[in-house]
């Protein structure tokens, strides 16, 4: 689906992570350098995705790579430091969210912490929508309305291909509490989509095979 | 499979995390169930759609700034060669200013606790009590506490009447000299007056309250100068503390940790 940034090459080992993470810890920024050549594109998807906007995108990145080198004698090595490093990167886009306070999303918890989707007027209706197109824009706009919570999930899940067990512990959470997130996530971003499928068929559709997609 | 199982997992069914069997009856199913097909539909057409989101590459220069940005944190964090020169001799002169000061309050505080506490001087405000001719040869015992202060007066005279009339004139008011002497803003005994306002608003009837465990003692010498030490040092600090808690920046100085100063 995806280019996948997320694995050292075959030359590299655990140990030479290992290695380079040391002396990224000792204070030697060469090293910090190649573990951000590694993972500092990743990173910035995930952080692009989550924020919706290149710009904030690159600053983020920047604070998340910054923060991972103030904790780095923190890190002990329990988890892998992709695991680590992404988890940062999470929590920083959480806290940027939070600060920006966006004016709605698709789904809000409830006062109680119970979550309450929000009512899909065209659900039961699936093949009305039937052949409408969407754009890159359109998809990233959908996702961005879905709450912060959920779409760190899905960028997680489909756009980094991470593993269930990696984004659990990415997000802090068991397996089975993840599959059960992850189905509402979906869900949210089903529905989050339905608009835009009206608005796509206009037109303002992106160049490229990849990008016209037939929803239903 | 029921259609509330099936959509249960049906998320899982679309990242081919069920097992063999699960995902065959899933697929059987779905193949009955037309409503269950069409949430099915819908929901992986969703997560297809997301492959139109593609990579982005960052703009170049990133490590640059960043790296630039971790080497002025690390200058940052490290001292200067001149303050690392320095520093004993800082840490040194702020170590005596700290001790002096801790010695001046507690010089300043002594005699300035001994008026309003009600226990004796160890010389010149004891001849000052004995001085008054007017005392009950009755009451010797009592003579100590006559002279510290009028609510002292007040409760022993309450204890024992006859001990009031013995007070002269001129005896309390050199004590209320001293009281006020003694209450001087920021004083230990200014605080402890503030406190006892307080507590009491009445004011002077706060004073006249006996204190059963003064009324009936006989202070000795060595045992009176035992209690002025030890009072003496522990209230010596309350100026300090006091001071702190109001945010004075000079006596928060008292709050830095020693290895802040190395």
């Amino acid at each position: 689906m995806h280019q996948n940034a997320k694995s050292l090459p075959a030359s590299k080992s655990q140990s030479d992570e290992k290695q380079l993470i040391e002396r990224a810890r000792a204070g030697d920024l060469d090293a910090y350098g190649l573990l951000y050549d590694e993972y500092g594109s990743g990173v910035y998807n995930l952080v692009l995705r989550m924020l919706g906007n290149a710009e904030d995108a690159e600053d983020v990145r920047q604070e998340v790579f910054l923060k991972a080198h103030r904790s780095l004698k923190g890190f002990k090595g329990e988890a892998r430091f992709s695991t680590w490093l992404y988890r940062i990167a999470t929590n920083v886009c959480l806290d940027e969210i939070r600060r920006r306070k966006p004016a709605a999303s698709i789904e809000q918890m409830g006062e109680d912490g119970s979550w309450e989707p929000v009512k899909d007027s065209s659900e039961g209706h699936p093949e009305q929508e039937l052949g409408r197109k969407l754009s890159q824009e359109a998809v990233q706009a959908a996702l961005s309305k879905v709450a912060p919570h959920y779409r760190v999930l899905i960028v997680l899940r489909h756009l980094e291909d991470r593993s269930y067990e990696e984004i659990a512990a990415i997000v802090g959470c068991s397996v089975n509490s993840l599959n059960v997130r992850l189905h509402r996530a979906r869900e949210a971003f089903r529905k989050a989509l339905t608009p835009y499928l009206s608005e796509d068929s206009h037109g303002d559709l992106p160049s490229g095979p990849k990008t016209y997609l037939a929803l239903y | 499979m029921t259609c509330r199982l099936v959509r249960k997992h049906i998320s899982l069914y679309i990242d081919s995390q069920l097992d063999s069997r699960q995902r065959r009856q899933v697929e059987e199913h779905l193949e009955a169930c037309a409503s269950c097909r069409t949430c099915h539909q819908s929901l992986q057409s969703a997560v297809e759609a997301l492959g139109c989101l593609e990579r982005q590459e960052p703009r170049a220069g990133g490590w640059e700034r960043l790296r630039y940005q971790l080497e002025n944190e690390s200058a940052r964090s490290q001292p200067s060669p001149v303050w690392r020169l320095w520093k004993p001799v800082v840490a040194g002169v702020g170590g005596v200013a700290l001790v002096a000061g801790v010695v001046l309050s507690l010089l300043h505080s002594r005699p300035v606790n001994m008026a309003d506490s009600g226990q004796t001087p160890p010389s010149s405000s004891r001849s000052a009590v004995s001085a008054p001719s007017g005392l009950a040869p009755s009451l010797p015992h009592n003579q100590n506490r006559v002279a510290s202060g009028a609510e002292d007066n007040s409760a022993s005279a309450q204890d024992n009447p006859a001990l009031a009339p013995a007070v002269s004139p001129d005896v309390a008011v050199k004590a209320r000299a001293n009281r006020r002497v003694a209450r001087s803003p920021g004083s230990p005994a200014a605080l402890r007056h503030n406190w006892r306002v307080a507590r009491h608003p009445a004011g002077s009837t706060a004073y006249s309250e006996p204190d059963p465990a003064f009324a009936h003692d006989t202070v000795s010498e060595p045992a009176s100068t035992t209690r002025d030490i030890a009072e003496t040092v522990s209230t010596g600090m309350q100026p300090l503390l006091a001071a702190a808690e109001m945010d004075d920046p000079v006596s928060s100085l008292t709050d830095i940790r020693s290895e802040d100063w190395l």
